[in-house]
């Protein structure tokens, strides 16, 4: 193609994306207008956009939202740190050794079909109601999940490099800590980035049901009080917080398979 | 495959047996009160089926899942496939949607309960809202796709729409329907869970919780248990659905 009709391409792509966002911000000013006119009608029912925000100020400047999510937060950093150790440790050996990914793996796969929420009764039974044992409900809600993604990394590589390194004369301990365990490192970035959610979701479900504070507890006393625009203003509170968190891990995903191209 | 077939079960024999040593170990270790012995354990589970209890439980969760389910496949499928032909339309709910997709479903108990009260309808409601994206963005994401490959084929060849929508839309989305169903159905059953937890504590999701506040791990363990089979089946049985419906097809999006 030549110069001028690339340009002419890219001009009109530009346009097409341009339409595509107003269409989308109309969508949502839509949204935002229906919501204002219908909650005026019955706020009891459905709050409204302008309370929404007076709520959220009270939210964060009298009741503390920046302190809680903090909270969560740092639940989070402690349980999924923990999980990354144990899960790549999982996921290594499952890798590595074939006859221990025979025998347990069909065990570790009836683990992962649990959702994490039921666990938490247990884990408040082992932990007790302090933080230690939300962290707990993190490990086990995210542990095998990054086991299972390093294992795939682990065999990918293996699978792709083995001829090449054979002939090269790479075996044994250098093959492992040169080419399997950096090669494996791009699957563990698309486990990180579900298990920053599955922990975004397991702490706040964890924090609601025996009132620890954090995000979870914003939600809870929002359902106590009963009061409308309270309980609308934490969803929206959640929301973005949910919403940084997702942008958060896909770029914790790009950092993590940046050095290698998606498809190789 | 040098452990395939025969060894590989013996394995995982070994495997299973030592699961019970450690967790036998383990109850010793930890005292019966947090870590029920697997006799122990099983007797409870026993206790639970004469009882009925169990059975009441699942009956209960069985029938509101039911009805979400059927409510998120009907309703899912339909308007996933609706934008996944209307450009403009999905273009103009995309945000909200998303919005709702990304929004911790936590955050919506207390929207429902205020809306909806506590009982069965709330729960069904709940558990509606846990599965329906998931569903929804999975058809329209495959009916969009689709897009290119046939549909623009089939325009060449003036089908009418009524026959696109009967010979090309319908079939070639199946297996996306499979997936967004089984994405959905795990996603109901926590859906079903969470909900016994934070409205009214009756089914399986009541059961657990009200096994974890009197603190007796061993129903807590044989709720688990019921619930990883359940999730189990679905799992097995929707994917070998896919692999039959649609072998060619590489839509697992986890």
């Amino acid at each position: 193609m030549s110069a001028a009709g690339q340009a002419v391409t890219r001009v009109s792509v530009l346009r097409l994306s341009l339409s595509v966002r107003a269409i989308k911000v109309a969508g949502l000013i839509s949204f935002i207008v229906l919501w204002q006119i219908v909650g005026s009608a019955a706020p009891a029912f459905y709050s409204s956009p302008s309370r929404v925000v007076v709520e959220l100020r009270e939210l964060l400047f009298e009741d503390d939202l920046v302190y809680l999510t903090l909270e969560s937060g740092l639940t989070m950093l402690i349980g999924l740190t923990l999980s990354v150790v144990v899960g790549v440790a999982l996921g290594l050996a499952l890798g590595v050794f074939r006859r221990f990914s025979i025998a347990f793996e069909p065990f570790l796969a009836a683990f992962y079909a649990v959702p994490t929420a039921p666990w938490i009764p247990l884990m408040v039974v082992w932990f007790g109601i302090d933080r230690p044992f939300a962290i707990a409900t993190v490990v086990i809600g995210t542990a095998v999940l990054l086991a299972f993604s390093t294992a795939a990394g682990i065999r990918e590589t293996d699978r792709q490099y083995r001829e090449v390194s054979r002939s090269f004369g790479i075996s044994g301990w250098t093959m492992f800590t040169r080419i399997l365990l950096p090669g494996s490192i791009p699957f563990l970035g698309a486990g990180m980035r579900l298990a920053i959610k599955r922990s975004f979701t397991a702490v706040l479900i964890a924090e609601y049901l025996v009132g620890l504070p954090g995000l979870g507890l914003v939600i809870r006393s929002a359902r106590e009080s009963m009061a409308t625009d309270r309980v609308f203003a934490s969803a929206v509170a959640t929301l973005i917080v949910g919403v940084a968190l997702i942008a958060g891990s896909s770029a914790v995903e790009r950092r993590l398979t940046r050095w290698r191209p998606a498809t190789f | 495959m040098r452990w395939a077939g025969d060894s590989s079960w013996v394995l995982r024999g070994l495997a299973f047996v030592a699961l019970l040593v450690a967790w036998q170990v383990a109850s010793q270790l930890m005292g019966q009160l947090l870590m029920p012995s697997p006799t122990r354990t099983v007797d409870s589970f026993v206790e639970l089926i004469t009882t009925g209890e169990l059975a009441d439980a699942w009956s209960e969760t069985l029938f509101i899942m039911a009805v979400g389910l059927a409510s998120i496949a009907v309703i899912g499928i339909g308007l996933g496939m609706a934008l996944g032909r209307f450009r403009l339309a999905d273009t103009f709910l995309d945000p909200v949607l998303t919005g709702l997709f990304m929004l911790p479903k936590l955050a919506l108990v207390p929207i429902v309960a205020l809306w909806l009260g506590y009982q069965e309808t709330a729960k069904i409601v709940y558990i509606f809202l846990f599965g329906f994206f998931e569903v929804l963005f999975v058809v329209r994401n495959g009916v969009r796709s689709m897009e290119a490959e046939y549909v623009e084929v089939a325009r060449s060849y003036v089908v009418p729409e009524r026959t696109m929508l009967l010979k090309i839309i319908l079939p070639a989305s199946i297996p996306f329907v499979i997936t967004g169903l089984r994405l959905g159905l795990l996603r109901g059953i926590e859906g079903a869970v969470i909900a016994g937890f934070f409205f009214e504590s009756n089914g399986v999701g009541g059961l657990i919780f009200n096994a974890g506040v009197s603190f007796q791990p061993e129903i807590l363990f044989a709720g688990l248990a019921t619930v990883a089979a359940v999730g189990i089946t679905i799992n097995l049985v929707l994917h070998a659905a896919e692999r039959r419906v649609a072998p060619w097809a590489e839509v697992s999006a986890t």
